[in-house]
């Protein structure tokens, strides 16, 4: 398998009950080329279970294997993009497309970048500075960063949740576009049951307290889906049938 | 321009408010003078070169130590926010010796180095080191963690992250701490020449008061100030709106 997560488990220690877990024991198997998302509601660990394939956050128990190599700490091979673009605005665009190739020869670096903006559309911004940048080009050159070191795998952690609607649907059908000539394996995390419909091959839906994957589902509708479609609109129903009880649990908690 | 007019249309009623206290005679005349002797004490300065040299004097005092200043108060920074042993155990004086005024050093480095320079360029160094170390640790310290979590997913850590990462992240906070390094160095070179034994614009400012000379005494404050708003206007405030411009930070 080309993703592997076995029995894995992550807690914080906490001042009070020694431990404070997240969730335990999650088993997970990712194919090459698939477009999976991680759905659930907030505090079931899933951004959390994202920073782990980073290799940003330790595994308390179990491994986590990407082509059979164990991950420990983070590396080029896996490509983060966050909620926030993180770029860097010292940098131009092109530079921080360039920062991660360090290993290439400075012609190919240029090169590279270029390939890669090129294909998040934004060739003509090379020389603007992130501050100069919507927030939706922003995300872009983010995407094109973490796309430029060829990575094995490309985590997202709710990459669109900071946009608005608008701009949200347009990434939504570039990533979709993006995915299709790059072949990468994504890995996507979100809370939005539409978003992920819309997007995915493949759905892990997340519970909470504790955290456990309540429901794997596979998605063959054809793309582009539309909202109105009835197998889109019969399928967030069952999603939002599975969250419901979870997110009550939140809710509950919350007004304790 | 409507700005700059208003300005001026200001520094003319000041004058002339100026003039108006003087002429009611609210002060003995040993004591304020008119500005049209002020102006003459400034023309009559800067024609023999009394005051040029002693302005030269000033800034090579601060030549000498705002850089070691800099230099000093970034490495204090640097090292209290990498360290927590050290922050925990030297972080809290930090704020206790930058709330010590630097006339109050003037006595100690006056003892220390004697009545010389070295005295005036000990003062300036303690004046700026402390707020540009404290500025160092706050601009190390609020290095937005997503620039450090995307730049270890990029493989970039230890060493490098520091030096690609933090430093460039951290420059507007820092040019913030060597603007307020400046404004304190300047205030302290002061305090310090005015105790000392010359040259230098606050020891001129003292040789006029022994002299009972207070037109000099006013033209130097009015120097003073000039030029610590005109090096922090035309040359630290720049730098820093420069920077955070391109930062996104503006």
């Amino acid at each position: 398998m080309y993703l592997e997560l076995n029995n894995v488990s992550k807690s914080f220690p906490h001042e009070e009950h020694g431990a404070w877990e997240v969730f335990s024991d999650i088993n997970l198997s990712i194919e090459e080329h698939n477009f999976v998302s991680i759905l659930g509601p907030s505090g079931c660990g899933k951004s959390t279970l994202l920073a782990m394939i980073a290799g940003l956050e330790s595994i308390t128990s179990g491994e986590i294997l990407l082509e059979d190599q164990p991950v420990a700490k983070p590396g080029p091979d896996r490509g983060m993009v966050f909620q926030q673009p993180a770029l860097f605005p010292w940098l131009n665009v092109l530079e921080n497309v360039k920062f991660p190739l360090k290993h290439l020869s400075k012609k190919d670096q240029v090169t590279t970048a270029k390939n890669y903006l090129q294909m998040v559309h934004l060739s003509r911004f090379t020389q603007s500075y992130p501050h100069e940048l919507s927030g939706g080009m922003q995300q872009r050159v983010a995407i094109a960063r973490a796309l430029a070191m060829d990575p094995k795998v490309l985590l997202m952690d709710e990459p669109f949740g900071a946009l608005d609607e608008q701009t949200r649907h347009i990434l939504h059908d570039e990533l979709l576009r993006i995915w299709s000539e790059d072949q990468k394996t994504i890995l996507f995390v979100t809370h939005s049951i539409s978003e992920a419909i819309k997007l995915s091959d493949r759905i892990i839906v997340m519970g909470t307290r504790p955290g456990r994957i309540i429901e794997d589902l596979s998605i063959t509708l054809p793309r582009p889906r539309v909202r109105t479609d009835a197998d889109v609109i019969a399928m967030e129903q069952h999603v939002m049938g599975l969250l419901e009880g979870e997110i009550n649990k939140v809710l509950k908690e919350e007004l304790q | 321009m409507k700005i700059l007019l208003k300005r001026i249309l200001f520094l003319v009623a000041v004058i002339a408010l100026w003039q108006g206290v003087y002429s009611a005679g609210v002060f003995p005349e040993i004591a304020f003078p008119p500005p049209v002797d002020v102006y003459y004490a400034l023309v009559e300065g800067f024609g023999d070169g009394t005051l040029t040299k002693a302005l030269l004097a000033s800034f090579k005092h601060l030549l000498y130590g705002l850089p070691i200043s800099i230099i000093l108060g970034t490495s204090i920074g640097v090292l209290l926010a990498k360290s927590k042993q050290a922050d925990e155990t030297a972080g809290m004086y930090l704020i206790a010796l930058q709330s010590i005024p630097s006339i109050a050093w003037v006595p100690l480095s006056l003892l220390l180095f004697g009545f010389n320079e070295m005295a005036v360029i000990f003062v300036v160094v303690i004046g700026g080191v402390f707020v540009m170390a404290l500025n160092t640790r706050t601009a190390l310290r609020n290095v937005p963690s997503s620039f450090k979590k995307a730049a270890r997913t990029m493989g970039v850590n230890g060493l490098e992250l520091f030096f690609k990462v933090e430093i460039p992240a951290s420059i507007p906070h820092f040019m913030t701490g060597i603007r307020l390094a400046w404004a304190f160095s300047w205030r302290a070179l002061m305090a310090g020449e005015l105790l000392s034994n010359g040259p230098g614009l606050g020891y001129s400012l003292t040789y006029a008061f022994d002299f009972a000379r207070v037109d000099v005494v006013m033209a130097i404050i009015l120097i003073i100030g000039v030029i610590g708003s005109t090096v922090d206007h035309l040359v630290f405030s720049k730098l820093e709106k420069t920077v955070m411009k391109r930062w996104g930070l503006l």
